[in-house]
């Protein structure tokens, strides 16, 4: 395997640069993102890391236009197929938030609705962004299902979220999230309140998924655990500025900035190597 | 750091006799569900800590570590089965017995949220258990409160405060505080640093070994982050579906587990380190429900090691002599490997 030099990445599928904003009226109190620019190269996993209040989830949310009601940016730009999507109104952006870029929240089981089944609000989404019929629809849904490795799907189509286990709902939310073949697929924090058991499997279907389709995915998360098993690009934030881009090997091997060893030393807690 | 089993004893000066501090003997937990089926949350527990010890239940959510720890304080009642503090029985006291027991047992909440009262200063947090078990007037109370934020390295400018104006890592102080207010023997600590940043989490900790230390105080730690229970525990017991699965000296569990629930949860957590080598032992599917359990071993359905008589008998906890002392699981498949030949180690972490 080959790692390629990170800062240097010859065809990223996201480029932000710059990226500034924050509450209040003029975007400068407080101030959350301070010029952040990173590079998310395609067809990879790549990983932004940060602790709470880091700002790696409102810059996470203003990549899909969904940045929170208060927030402003002042400055900066977010590079996506060619397009810079930090000028997009909201209409422009539905054609891209799903179909193009897809995102995956924190608490799975939150972001389903408790009162449709799985099939019905898989279908109802995939209706939405490709048009299709009702029975194409819902054969789209059974299959998506079936790729994330759902099992006895006829089964599961017509249950409720409520039915599902915190690990089969993360499936069901990735099954969601991949239903309309996005090109980058974020992720927040998504092995957050699995146990490491089921947190494996889950990871290691995003990796085998990244690896069918060429999907390039970018994970929000402040386990370094997973980073480090699975990403190959970094990005570590602290009180809304970028303080380390890196290739993964080289974060992990020989870190530059004293936040990042401080990080790694939490995760390991003094170190049982 | 803690040495496994030794450190123990000497810890606390005249501890008047020399058994454990807390002892639970078949504490067995089940209840009713809808349908009068039985759910048995916690079955057959057997375990003992000693003064100035930290021990671990550890196990995927579902095993039932939670419900134990709430049979340990008394705030669930055992089904079967006797908890004992300090030679006294516990389980079924009532009323004035009963109180003088959550003096020398208390439990820190996992959701420091849920469990400070979002209307109180912390002042208040502090001053209600004083009020409720000592008989300190006011002043007392003011100098024991402004100790216990000494203790917990919180600074008295946030006595003022409300639990939403604190962070996580402050809630958790104010929720370790108000649990050492009474001075216990024990302490039952609920997923601590569940809720944490990273290097918050490190701090907690920190602050944990260092209370512990100084007061002599045992802990019953119930976590599933493994470098958390590394850090803290000198045992652990490793639960799965309410019973306990395998049991001995924290390192040594950790680097060579007998068991094969323990062997994949050990596999299964993640290691801070550009791809660490990592030992593929996983389970199949996910915990199943506490209820209608199997007659075999509970684990058998996921477990890659498991043979046809895995299926018919549930194997007990057995002392497993031959890795070292103190050692015991309950899977005969691997008991055997272990004396027909040397296993070989998990993989150094």
């Amino acid at each position: 395997m080959v790692t390629p030099q990170a800062t240097t990445e010859p065809d990223p599928i996201l480029v932000v640069d710059g990226l500034t904003g924050g509450f209040g009226r003029t975007g400068e109190s407080p101030q959350v993102l301070r010029d952040v620019s990173f590079q998310i190269p395609r067809g990879r996993l790549s990983a932004i890391v940060g602790e709470t209040g880091s700002g790696k989830s409102i810059t996470a949310l203003s990549v899909i236009g969904l940045a929170p009601a208060g927030f402003t940016r002042t400055r900066g730009s977010i590079g996506f197929e060619g397009r810079d999507l930090a000028g997009l109104d909201d209409r422009q952006y539905q054609a891209i938030r799903g179909s193009r870029i897809a995102m995956v929240f924190q608490d799975a089981r939150a972001s389903l609705n408790p009162t449709f089944s799985i099939g019905y609000q898989l279908a109802a989404t995939i209706r939405r962004h490709t048009g299709v019929s009702r029975s194409a629809a819902r054969a789209a849904a059974e299959e998506a299902l079936v790729g994330v490795r759902i099992p006895d799907v006829k089964r599961r189509m017509k249950q409720y979220p409520h039915q599902f286990s915190g690990g089969m709902a993360q499936r069901v939310a990735l099954a969601l999230a991949l239903s309309c073949r996005p090109n980058l697929l974020l992720l927040d924090e998504p092995t957050t309140g699995l146990d490491a058991t089921i947190q494996a499997d889950v990871m290691d279907l995003i990796v085998e998924l990244s690896e069918r389709d060429g999907l390039s995915v970018c994970l929000i998360t402040h386990d370094l655990g997973v980073v480090g098993q699975h990403c190959d690009h970094v990005v570590v934030m602290r009180s809304g500025r970028v303080v380390e881009r890196a290739d993964a090997r080289d974060l992990f091997e020989s870190p530059r900035h004293p936040y990042t060893r401080q990080l790694l030393a939490a995760s390991e807690l003094g170190g049982h190597a | 750091m803690p040495s496994p089993g030794a450190g123990s004893a000497g810890q606390v000066e005249g501890a008047a006799n020399s058994g454990p501090i807390l002892r639970v003997d078949g504490v067995t937990m089940r209840f009713k569900v809808a349908g009068n089926r039985q759910l048995t949350a916690v079955d057959n527990v057997v375990l003992e800590v000693h003064a100035g010890e930290s021990v671990a239940l550890v196990g995927e959510s579902g095993s039932g570590k939670s419900t134990l720890a709430r049979c340990l304080v008394s705030l669930l009642e055992p089904t079967a089965g006797v908890v004992s503090l300090d030679g006294r029985q516990v389980s079924g006291l009532r009323g004035a017995a009963r109180r003088r027991v959550y003096q020398d047992i208390q439990l820190v909440f996992q959701d420091t949220n849920g469990s400070l009262n979002p209307r109180w200063t912390v002042r208040s947090i502090l001053d209600e258990p004083l009020r409720a078990y000592s008989d300190r007037d006011p002043g007392q109370r003011d100098t024991r409160v402004r100790e216990l934020m000494r203790q917990v390295e919180l600074d008295e400018s946030l006595l003022t405060r409300r639990p939403a104006e604190l962070s996580g890592g402050q809630r958790q102080r104010v929720g370790l505080a108000r649990a050492l207010a009474v001075e216990p023997k024990v302490l039952v600590l609920d997923e601590p640093t569940a809720s944490l940043d990273l290097s918050t989490r490190g701090q907690v900790l920190d602050l944990i070994g260092r209370i512990q230390r100084e007061t002599g105080l045992a802990c019953v730690l119930i976590s599933h982050d493994l470098p958390v229970v590394r850090h803290i525990a000198d045992r652990v017991f490793v639960m799965y579906l309410g019973t306990i699965v395998e049991s001995g000296p924290t390192e040594e569990v950790f680097r060579r587990p007998v068991h094969p629930y323990t062997r994949a949860l050990v596999a299964a957590a993640p290691v801070a380190r550009y791809r660490a080598p990592r030992d593929d032992y996983r389970l199949r599917g996910e915990i199943p429900s506490a209820m209608d359990l199997p007659s075999g071993c509970l684990l058998a359905g996921r477990c890659p090691s498991a043979i046809p008589s895995c299926f018919e008998v549930r194997p007990h906890l057995v002392h497993i002599g031959a890795i070292g002392s103190g050692r015991m699981a309950a899977c005969p498949v691997s008991a055997a490997a272990i004396a027909s030949a040397p296993v070989p180690s998990a993989p150094a972490r």
